[in-house]
């Protein structure tokens, strides 16, 4: 774990780290992977992934149409608008 | 340059196909919002889609139950359980920053497609098939990108196959076939104009016979099937050139240019991506039990390649009408429904409408399901004929009048007394009075000159408008001839 893991899941996570962070991050990283590792110690040879523990079955929806927002509403809380889009800086070139 | 289809036989192509196929559900994937094409920006909308905080999917009956018939009809192996993962990627046309999909828990495995090339039938396996949400859709202008989130939600499958398809051709069949038993089936409309249906292809070349793979590339934004062909073409000659220099391939995404015919590498982002998949806490698994599938496969319609197979044993087409036939579902319906009044010659049913109907209709750029000439009246026709009220002939003549003007054929028969002769000594007449006039043409017949049997034959013809019945036609025209 070094700094160049930090600022590639800092990177995917869109968050910006100064070079500061960075430096305290991989120890702390390590401390976490290292706490959860923990869990390899438990013996779970007669038990199934968790998700095929039937709990319950996911509820469904029927298909029918439900009232959608207003375009004026969608639009309310973005920062900019145009036209009924939201509006955002240019993603690709 | 070569040709791309006589590279195949220099290269073996290695083709995987992935294709997205938007289920015709009323309502979205995970909220109530209409699913709806060309839509003004942004109003079918939801807290749900819009990924407010604090709302939660709910998934949409239907579509998984869409899914499972897509899956059975592909041959695949519907899982009893199956769970939906957050695919975890920033852009802005996926306002989670996850798009929910499925990962290691599928919906779906282990089908395939049947698909017929020129050294008989082929198999098509597919990997899997799986549940997922669509994205919205952006526009980029200037310095902004503007986002329109009417899309976003709503219920697609990823149906992945196996690196099986060797051409271009073969992934057109293949696409062909999907797209066919997607709407029998009645999940998807399939319209690629509409990306209902979409496709990424992933090409490699090796040398004829080796087990080495070639590296991979990737052909994305491909919109129609004349696309698809050219794009497959054109990456086959592109790398197949490059291997004969002995140059490498880069594994690459490239896009297709429909104006240039062409690909093109598309920039590759900086940071590959890494999904991070991890199944979505907000949604349960989605159980299908067995008692379901075998419900819901009972409820399915008869497929293509059934049809066709029943078309041929049981009314003795050939294979090529009875795949015609079944290669459209409002057609294969036609041709059923005309045979529900008159069941007594289907050869000849199915000649009247792929012959003469599909024939005006493509002229007229006529869809089937609007077709002026209903079944009814190609069994009414059908049934003229064969019971010799009328020669196919006067038959065409009908038809064409029945296609403008959408009467009854039996009505047409009485008002223009169309009905066939059939009398033998009314016949008898008319060959005489025909043979009386042409005493020169029958000397020549006497002669040896046997070619002038069809010259007597139209004269009776003209004599008759057509009516006389051809078979006593020909029958009297050869006693009297002697």
């Amino acid at each position: 774990m070094d700094e160049r893991i930090v600022f590639t899941v800092a990177n995917l996570a869109k968050l910006k780290l100064s070079k500061e962070e960075a430096k305290v991050l991989p120890k702390q990283f390590m401390d976490i992977v290292g706490f959860i590792e923990n869990l390899r110690e438990v013996n779970t040879e007669s038990i199934p992934p968790f998700y095929e523990l039937i709990v319950e079955e996911t509820p469904y929806r029927e298909d029918v149409v439900i009232q959608s927002l207003s375009n004026e509403e969608a639009l309310k809380n973005a920062p900019q608008s145009d036209g009924g889009f939201f509006v955002v800086p240019r993603v690709v070139g | 340059m070569e040709s791309a289809v006589s590279l195949e036989r220099e290269f073996d192509v290695v083709i995987g196909l992935e294709t997205h196929v938007q289920m015709s559900t009323n309502t979205k994937m995970f909220c109530g919002c209409k699913v709806e094409f060309a839509a003004p920006p942004n109003t079918n909308v939801c807290p749900v889609c819009l990924a407010h905080p604090g709302s939660l999917p709910v998934i949409n009956k239907q579509a998984v139950e869409f899914a499972v018939k897509a899956a059975i009809s592909l041959n695949c192996k519907v899982h009893n359980l199956s769970i939906m993962a957050r695919k975890n990627y920033f852009y802005p046309d996926l306002p989670k920053g996850y798009q929910i999909s499925q990962y290691d828990k599928p919906l779906a495995t282990d089908g395939w497609i049947k698909i017929k090339t020129e050294n008989g039938y082929k198999k098509i396996r597919i990997h899997r098939l799986h549940i997922e949400e669509d994205a919205g859709k952006t526009i980029h202008e200037g310095s902004f990108s503007y986002v329109d989130l009417n899309r976003a939600g709503t219920p697609l499958m990823e149906i992945v196959t196996e690196p099986d398809i060797s051409s271009a051709e073969e992934a057109r069949q293949y696409l062909e076939k999907l797209r066919l038993i997607m709407r029998y089936i009645g999940v998807s409309d399939a319209d690629m104009e509409k990306g209902q249906l979409r496709c990424d292809v992933n090409i490699s070349l090796k040398p004829k016979g080796s087990d080495k793979l070639g590296t991979k590339v990737e052909l994305k934004n491909i919109n129609s099937f004349r696309f698809i062909v050219k794009a497959i073409e054109y990456e086959i000659e592109r790398q197949s050139k490059l291997l004969k220099k002995g140059e490498k391939i880069v594994q690459e995404t490239r896009l297709f240019d429909p104006n240039s015919g062409k690909t093109y590498t598309m920039r590759t982002k900086e940071e590959a991506h890494d999904y991070r998949y991890f199944p979505d806490p907000d949604l349960l698994p989605i159980v299908v039990k067995e008692e379901k599938i075998e419900e819901i496969k009972k409820s399915l319609p008869e497929l293509p390649d059934q049809k066709v197979e029943r078309y041929i044993k049981e009314f003795g087409l050939t294979e090529y009408d009875a795949t015609v036939l079944a290669s459209d579902k409002e057609l294969a319906l036609f041709f059923e429904e005309s045979l529900k009044d008159f069941a007594e010659n289907p050869k000849q049913t199915a000649n009247w409408i792929l012959n003469e109907l599909l024939g005006k209709l493509n002229d007229r750029g006529i869809e089937i399901n609007k077709s002026p000439v209903k079944p009814a009246h190609i069994a009414q026709l059908v049934k003229l004929i064969q019971d010799g009220t009328i020669s196919g002939k006067i038959g065409k003549e009908i038809f064409d009048e029945v296609f403008e003007t959408g009467k009854d054929p039996v009505n047409i028969v009485e008002e223009k007394g169309l009905k066939q002769i059939s009398d033998e000594g009314q016949i008898r007449q008319i060959v005489k009075s025909v043979l009386e006039k042409h005493p020169n043409e029958v000397q020549k017949y006497k002669e040896g000159n046997t070619k002038l049997l069809g010259f007597f034959v139209g004269q009776i013809m003209k004599e008759t408008k057509g009516k006389a019945n051809p078979t006593l036609v020909n029958k009297i025209l050869q006693e009297e001839l002697g």
